[in-house]
């Protein structure tokens, strides 16, 4: 988590070794590798000692896992595996902190290198050695010649759970409460820590998860999960640490000149301390952590335990956001003093939070976050978070709507972030794994949203990048197609999709006109809902931010249009400038909140007034009357019954931010699935055929290509290099990436049509229709990840259709169908142009494909895009536009009348 | 049972990677231990034992990875320690901000903790960014020693790490003698006292 965490992961896993535990003559060493060529010697030579740190059980096999820190204090996994018939283990290196999915994936491995079909490991591990799916995605790989399947689900951000993870499983089964509690406070306290147990297994699960309840900081000093003995000499360093120390090394070291060292003993449940770190704390929410911890009714499933964790640590430090100043017209700043005064009677204990450390790396980013008005933003705490865990951030760049981890996790992985860029909203997997990728961000442009591929590969390719220009948001191909070619993008103007909205807001209230009423009534709400929260001064704040903003709306258009201008230049400024757009937009938001109490249908509405006033779409309407979600408790776990929660339970007062995440993350999800449909263009065509043209035909081809045998499908992932030439053509492996939620599984299945048969097709159709409804059930934005329009659209494509194809194009459609059924007179005059379904395809460019509808909103919303920059093409272009593109199809759709805009 | 050695001592070296941390280390220390352990687990040590006025003193010189990364170096970070080594590359100014932001952050923490400033790399004038006026006026600012090193050439290494040896001796002692002032003076001196004397004493 967090900065230390590998910026770059490009497969799944570095190297599978198999390590021998030697014997009394001979050390631990490696007996076999891939792949073969793994060259980092360092760590070849160190892997068998760690994973045999000494003496071990051979009684029973053991899954446990190791750290290894590198130079730039990044960590990277290392999953072992013991059995102890073979006596050997296996192990796993990786950069992602995936116990579960790695020791899944290692039984797999030993099941075949123990059975029969041995040969099949190095196809197996190739097949597995790819790039990994984006966040709640699923990876398949079959194996054994059909017989047998690895799969795994990419984890979201959700919080530990009991039992899904085994680490916080095992440590809360290991000790008590109180030792739980007290751990904690010595971590908060940068203690020297060792854990001591006999298990390795356990030992190591417990450093993991004890290490996991300090989200959403994390452990910045030396941590090694499980120490081998002959490093038992590390145990002296003077230094803050987290060591699990095996029974065996723990008894051959010097006590006297340890010093003061904070030890938990696993296996006597003890926790013995020079230290009172716990009585430090405030006392009340020390009763208030232990009272949750040990209610265990609640506890026995899902994320109580983390989220117990969660909540004393914001109760703790939650209130720096509080400690945010902001002043009008100046940058926000976070104010130490301010951050102390934040909690009453924890006074003391905040000072010295403010000296540690693990509290440094993470104001340090808030405080980024502050500088670009982003944090206002985050009412939401897993927004916060998210933000919190990103290095992005200590780059200078601006995320300011992460709205998925994806986002982060890519992102943050980019060099994208040395560069400054920044990207605020890429809501699907494929901008990043594309656009971070590409020279785009070298140039230190940003796009805040790229709502789907064809967006971004168009973009990527062009030179638009090399201006640094930057789109926030092209929602449509037509614009891209366009905007590409047009020297728009060479003023490197700016539009975050905040501003939009906001201006939107604006231009909607200066012109007389107002806001849906829907969409006010919900805001204000939800900002009753609010006064509660922690970011309420904020908020305040920012409303009167917003005000003055609005006042001078005018002006600070213009504003913004003039520093748009001098390209790349004012990349800087339009950045602070974008920030403060999004404070507006919060602004914006709070207003609106809605009233009705009901997350999902406050959501759906935000959603629909985002991009025009009309009423709620029919599927969100639907879904917010039927779903029982608005009457969920906050904080009661949603999970019991059912599979994990997609997203943390909405215990966390919610915020906008937790609306807009909704909506993000809607988008996201459905820009996934316009991905997996894309994929095999985007290696075909040349950049600049619009991509929307192609996809349409593209379509049919996906189904013949997944049910060829040997299929890695590479749909979800543009990215990844080791996959992209099709592999040896062993023809046991098919590996599938779909995207699926918890909910959805079934119908994402669906894709791998070879395997699973009519039936899910099947299945999938009722779970569509369902999802009509549980759509917006979900407290949380992630669980919302399928949009409504899917529904639709599949009932539009007929029951043959898969959902894949009806996803992708399902994607925008929620927003755009909702205006186009209820036309806003209040719009504006893009607006008005998409207002009235009949009239679509008169200004769609692409009448010819199916999804014109869509398309033709989307026209709208990039003019409006360009309306904010002072670029107007409304007037004049659509038509012309519309008609250019249209006829150039075929891959040239450069508008002429498009480089008068300015 | 004789103990080999008097007094041990752990001492922190603390500079962004790249100003010869480790070389200085490596120049230094009498016991390596095999391998580069700050590359696998992120700390390493070396130990390197001297004899002063009479006294062995066993020193450990601890080295963690990417200290960079933290804007500031918090207390909790080097409270265990007796003696920071502040190293910057003369040939790299920024090396030599970020020492300034750190031994700032240090003097605001109000800890004391014995501290030397070592400009390293000091082996080629025509390379060099950092002048020695600047950093000496820093030094004395701060009020800690200043030390031009080339572990490569050796220069000035083994007179540096004596300095900072000598310096934290100098402070147990006298701290001891405080505590037996305070021990006569009030004959029942609470045990946290006495314990976190004996912490920086061991």
């Amino acid at each position: 988590m967090g900065s230390r965490l590998r910026d770059t992961v490009q497969v799944l896993f570095e190297l599978f070794c198999e390590v021998s535990p030697g014997d009394n003559v001979k050390e631990p060493y490696i007996l076999r590798k891939y792949p073969e060529t793994y060259g980092k010697d360092e760590e070849l030579k160190n892997i068998p000692k760690f994973t045999f740190p000494c003496k071990i059980d051979n009684t029973y096999i053991q899954h446990y896992s190791f750290v290894l820190t590198s130079v730039d204090s990044k960590y990277t996994f290392c999953f072992c595996r013991y059995d102890p018939k073979v006596n050997t283990a296996v192990v796993l290196l990786s950069h992602l902190p995936w116990h579960d999915i790695f020791y899944k994936l290692l039984d797999s491995i030993a099941q075949l290198l123990n059975g029969p079909e041995r040969d099949g490991l190095t196809s197996f591990l190739e097949a597995c050695r790819a790039h990994p799916p984006m966040s709640g995605h699923t990876l398949k790989v079959i194996y054994n010649t059909g017989q047998s399947m690895f799969t795994y689900q990419t984890p979201d951000n959700r919080l530990p759970s009991i039992p899904e993870d085994s680490n916080l499983t095992e440590y809360f089964s290991a000790v008590d409460v109180k030792c739980m509690a007290g751990l904690w406070a010595a971590l908060l306290q940068e203690r020297r820590i060792a854990i001591v147990g006999s298990k390795i297994s356990r030992l190591s699960a417990c450093v993991q998860a004890a290490n996991a309840t300090l989200f959403p900081m994390s452990w910045q000093h030396i941590f090694i999960p499980i120490l081998p003995k002959h490093l038992v000499d590390y145990l002296l360093a003077p230094m803050p640490f987290l060591i699990g120390v095996p029974r065996p090394v723990m008894e051959i070291v010097r006590m006297s000149e340890i010093g003061d060292v904070v030890i938990l003993d696993i296996d006597k449940n003890e926790l013995r301390s020079p230290f009172n770190d716990l009585e430090s704390l405030p006392p009340d929410m020390v009763s208030n952590l232990i009272k949750a911890l040990s209610n265990r009714n609640d506890l026995i499933l899902g994320d109580a335990v983390s989220r117990a964790f969660l909540r004393a640590l914001v109760c703790l430090i939650g209130g720096y956001r509080d400690a945010v100043r902001i002043e009008k017209g100046q940058l926000i700043t976070f104010n130490p003093e301010a951050f102390v005064k934040t909690r009453k009677n924890m006074q003391p204990f905040l000072k010295k939070v403010l000296q540690s450390q693990i509290f440094q790396q993470v104001s340090l980013k808030s405080e980024f976050l502050a500088y670009t008005g982003h944090l206002l933003l985050s009412g939401n705490d897993s927004l916060i978070q998210f933000c919190l865990k990103s290095e992005f951030i200590a780059y200078g760049g601006r995320m300011s709507r992460a709205d998925n981890d994806t986002l982060i996790q890519v992102s943050l992985k980019s060099e994208s972030l040395a560069y400054g860029g920044h990207l605020s909203r890429a809501d699907n997997d494929s901008l990043m794994k594309v656009s971070l990728k590409t020279e785009f961000l070298t140039y230190g442009g940003y796009l805040s949203r790229a709502n789907n591929d064809s967006l971004i590969e168009v973009y990527l390719k062009t030179e638009f990048l090399t201006y640094g220009g930057h789109l926030s948001r092209a929602v449509n191909d037509s614009l891209i197609e366009v905007s590409l070619k047009t020297e728009f993008l060479t003023y490197g103007g700016h539009l975050s999709r905040s501003d939009i909205f906001i201006d939107e807001r604006l231009d909607l209230l200066n012109s007389g006109r107002g806001f849906s009423d829907e969409f006010e009534i919900e805001c204000n709400n939800y900002a009753e809902e609010l006064s509660t929260g922690s970011g309420q001064k904020i908020k305040r704040q920012y409303r009167d931010w917003a005000k003055s903003v609005k006042k001078e709306g005018g002006a600070f258009f213009k504003n913004v249009r003039d520093k748009a201008n001098p390209a790349v230049k004012s990349a800087v400024k339009s950045v602070r400038q974008g920030g403060k757009n999004v404070k507006s937009a919060m602004k914006g938001l709070t207003n609106r909140i809605p009233k009705s109490g009901s997350r999902s249908s406050s959501r759906n509405t935000t959603d629909e007034n985002r991009f025009s006033c009309g009423s709620a779409s029919p599927d969100s309407s639907g879904s917010s009357g039927s779903l029982p979600v608005s009457d969920m408790p906050l904080g009661a776990s949603p999970s019991l019954d059912v599979p994990p929660p997609k997203d943390p339970p909405p215990a966390l007062p919610l915020d906008l931010l937790n609306e807009m995440e909704f909506l993000f993350s809607t988008n996201s999800d459905s820009s996934t699935d316009i991905t997996l449909r894309n994929k095999p263009k985007p290696l075909a065509p040349p950049p600049r055929i619009p991509p929307r043209l192609l996809e349409r035909p593209k379509l049919s081809v996906r189904y013949p290509i997944i049910s060829t045998q040997k299929l890695v499908d590479l749909s979800d992932a543009p990215l990844l290099p080791p996959r992209a030439t099709p592999g040896p053509s062993t023809t046991q492996f098919i590996s599938n990436i779909t995207k699926s939620d918890e909910k959805s599984t079934d119908f994402h299945t669906s894709t791998i049509s070879f395997s699973e048969g009519k039936d899910k097709t099947k299945l999938k159709l009722s779970t569509s229709n369902q999802r009509k409804s549980v759509t917006n059930a979900p407290c949380n934005g992630n669980a919302l990840k399928l949009p409504p329009p899917i529904n639709n659209r599949q009932c539009k494509d007929g029951a043959s259709s898969t959902f894949h194809v009806a996803t992708p194009v399902a994607r925008p459609s929620p927003i755009y169908e909702g205006r186009s059924k209820e036309p806003c007179a209040s719009e504006s005059d893009l607006i008005n142009l998409d207002g009235l379904p009949s009239d679509i395809k008169e200004f769609d460019p692409l009448q010819n494909d199916s999804t014109d509808k869509f398309e033709q909103a989307k026209t709208s919303t990039d003019s409006a895009l360009l309306h904010e920059y002072g670029l107007d093409f409304s007037q004049f272009q659509f038509s012309d536009f519309n008609s250019s593109s249209g006829g150039a199809q075929p891959g040239s759709s450069v508008p002429k009348g498009w480089t008068t805009f300015n | 049972m004789a103990r080999e050695f008097d007094h041990l001592f752990k001492l922190l070296i603390i500079g962004d990677s790249g100003v010869g941390k480790s070389c200085l280390l490596l120049r230094f220390a009498d016991n390596t231990f095999s391998g580069s352990y700050i590359t696998t687990i992120g700390v390493d040590f070396k130990i390197r034992t001297l004899e002063i006025n009479g006294e062995r003193v066993k020193l450990q010189i601890w080295d963690t990875a990417g200290q960079e990364r933290f804007r500031t170096i918090t207390s909790t970070y080097y409270r265990g320690t007796h003696g920071v080594i502040v190293v910057y590359d003369v040939t790299n100014g920024e090396s030599f901000a970020n020492v300034k932001r750190w031994l700032h952050e240090i003097e605001q923490n109000c800890d004391v903790v014995n501290k030397v400033l070592v400009g390293n790399k000091n082996d080629c004038p025509s390379r060099k960014v950092v002048v020695t006026e600047d950093a000496q006026r820093f030094a004395n600012q701060m009020n800690i020693p200043l030390f031009e090193t080339s572990a490569k050439e050796n220069i000035n290494v083994e007179e540096m790490f004596l300095t900072i040896t000598k310096m934290v001796l100098r402070s147990k002692l006298e701290m001891k003698e405080r505590q037996n002032v305070t021990a006569n003076d009030i004959v029942n001196i609470k045990g946290t006292k006495t314990k976190n004397v004996k912490k920086c004493c061991q």
